[in-house]
């Protein structure tokens, strides 16, 4: 949901905290140190990097983006996904799902 | 003072929960997203401070892969039983003082009237352990082939009589009893006869060893009982053990990861065979920690493992091989995280 996240666009630490917030309709709140620790997480394995730094008012702000790998690999999941979503759609015989993906 | 400088405030101390390594390459970063989500309050709510901290606890042991994981969990084993034998030697330290020589032999004397007190066997030292014949060892490296016992330090007192039907036996029990003496485990069988009872601090046990052919013999010895801080501190130093061990050898790792493969691959050859060493000695001491709990009543030599014959030449060779590897390392500035920047 980070990688999600950062997908559009580079993003700060509570940036990302609030759009995970959005893009899970409200149910995952991340805590500050479960963010980081992802953050860890990501950069390590070469999934994000650091795009820029900020300092506004006295505070540092690190905006995140997706590198090629983070991208790729977002995109792998997603299109796998999909590939789920459509096939369980199909075996239950939804067609008309009243929207489609923007 | 501001609501925002309150909060700032707050916030940089829960912080330093975190290791300094961390704060250095996040700290501030994390301080700006705290402030942006706390923004209109002028504290910490209780669920942001608990994340902070355990958060920091976290990365104070986080391991950095599977290996330094494991060598993670042997350190924090090993220090462990360091912790708990420190903890428990501690505890041994609150232990009540033998009597002076003139009360011990009023004490044995309320067991035994006639009770011989010329003759006081034993030792009032803490630690010692005896050989088979009941004479003081010098060393715990002598035990080897030759010892018998471990002693937390006794006064023993002996009386050669006639064959009396145990009326002495019987006759000290309430004796003691009248004395204020709680009087527990009393065995009696045909030929011995013995109980144990407790007060301030002590241990008084008194036996009989009947023989109507020869003679027969009585004995009263008073002991330390264990401090009841024994085995909590014994616990306590295992868990503060187990959290420094793993804490430190995590940024052990940590310090060494930027290091060159060759010089690197030393230290984790040294710690190997430092581990692999202790592995016998810690099992045993664990073994005998485990013993000391379950019975505090009997005292056991938890650190044995390590002072023990052939397992003390492994303990030596073990922390001469994690010295070393201690050494390499050196009082070298820790190494700070690299971050990845956009290129």
């Amino acid at each position: 949901m980070i990688l999600t996240a950062l997908a559009e666009e580079s993003a700060h630490g509570y940036g990302i905290m609030r759009d995970v917030e959005k893009l899970s309709n409200q149910r995952v709140k991340l805590r500050t140190s479960t963010l980081y620790a992802a953050l860890d997480r990501l950069s390590a394995n070469d999934l994000i990097e650091i795009d820029r730094e900020e300092v506004a008012s006295g505070r540092l702000r690190r905006y995140y983006q997706l590198t090629e790998r983070g991208r790729t690999e977002l995109a792998a999941a997603a299109v796998g996904q999909r590939a789920q979503a459509e096939t369980a759609l199909r075996r239950l015989g939804v067609t008309d799902l009243g929207w489609s993906p923007s | 003072m501001t609501t925002d400088e309150r909060l700032e405030r707050d916030f940089r101390r829960l912080l330093r929960a975190y290791p300094a390594w961390y704060r250095r390459a996040r700290g501030e970063e994390m301080l700006t997203t705290l402030m942006d989500a706390a923004r209109g309050r002028d504290r910490p709510t209780l669920g942001e401070r608990v994340d902070i901290v355990f958060g920091g606890l976290r990365k104070h042991l986080a391991a950095r892969s599977v290996p330094a994981a494991v060598v993670s969990v042997l350190a924090a084993v090993f220090v462990a039983t360091l912790g708990a034998i420190g903890g428990a030697v501690a505890g041994w330290y609150t232990a009540t003082d033998l009597p002076g020589d003139a009360a011990a032999s009023h004490i044995a004397r309320q067991a035994i009237p006639d009770m011989d007190t010329k003759d006081v066997y034993g030792d009032r030292s803490l630690f010692y352990w005896v050989d088979m014949n009941g004479n003081v060892m010098p060393t715990p490296f002598d035990l080897l082939g030759n010892g018998d016992g471990y002693n937390s330090g006794d006064l023993s007192y002996e009386l050669e009589h006639k064959d009396d039907g145990f009326a002495r036996f019987r006759a000290a029990e309430r004796r003691v009893v009248k004395a204020g003496w709680h009087v527990q485990a009393v065995r009696k069988d045909k030929r011995d006869a013995a109980f144990s009872a407790t007060r301030d601090g002590l241990v008084l046990q008194v036996s009989t060893v009947a023989d109507a052919t020869s003679t027969s013999v009585s004995f009263v010895t008073i002991k330390r009982t264990t401090p009841p801080l024994v085995p909590i501190l014994t616990v306590v130093g295992l868990i503060l053990g187990s959290l420094a061990g793993w804490a430190a050898l995590t940024r052990l790792l940590r310090r060494i990861a930027v290091w060159p493969r060759r010089r690197r691959a030393v230290v984790y050859q040294l710690l190997g065979c430092g581990g692999f060493m202790l592995i016998v000695p810690t099992a045993v001491n664990l073994y005998f920690i485990g013993a000391s709990l379950i019975v505090p009543e009997q005292r056991v030599a938890v650190w044995l493992g390590y002072t023990w014959g052939p397992l003390s030449i492994m303990t030596l060779l073990g922390a001469i091989a994690l010295g070393g590897a201690l050494l390499l390392c050196g009082p070298t500035p820790m190494g700070t995280r690299v971050m990845r920047t956009a290129r």
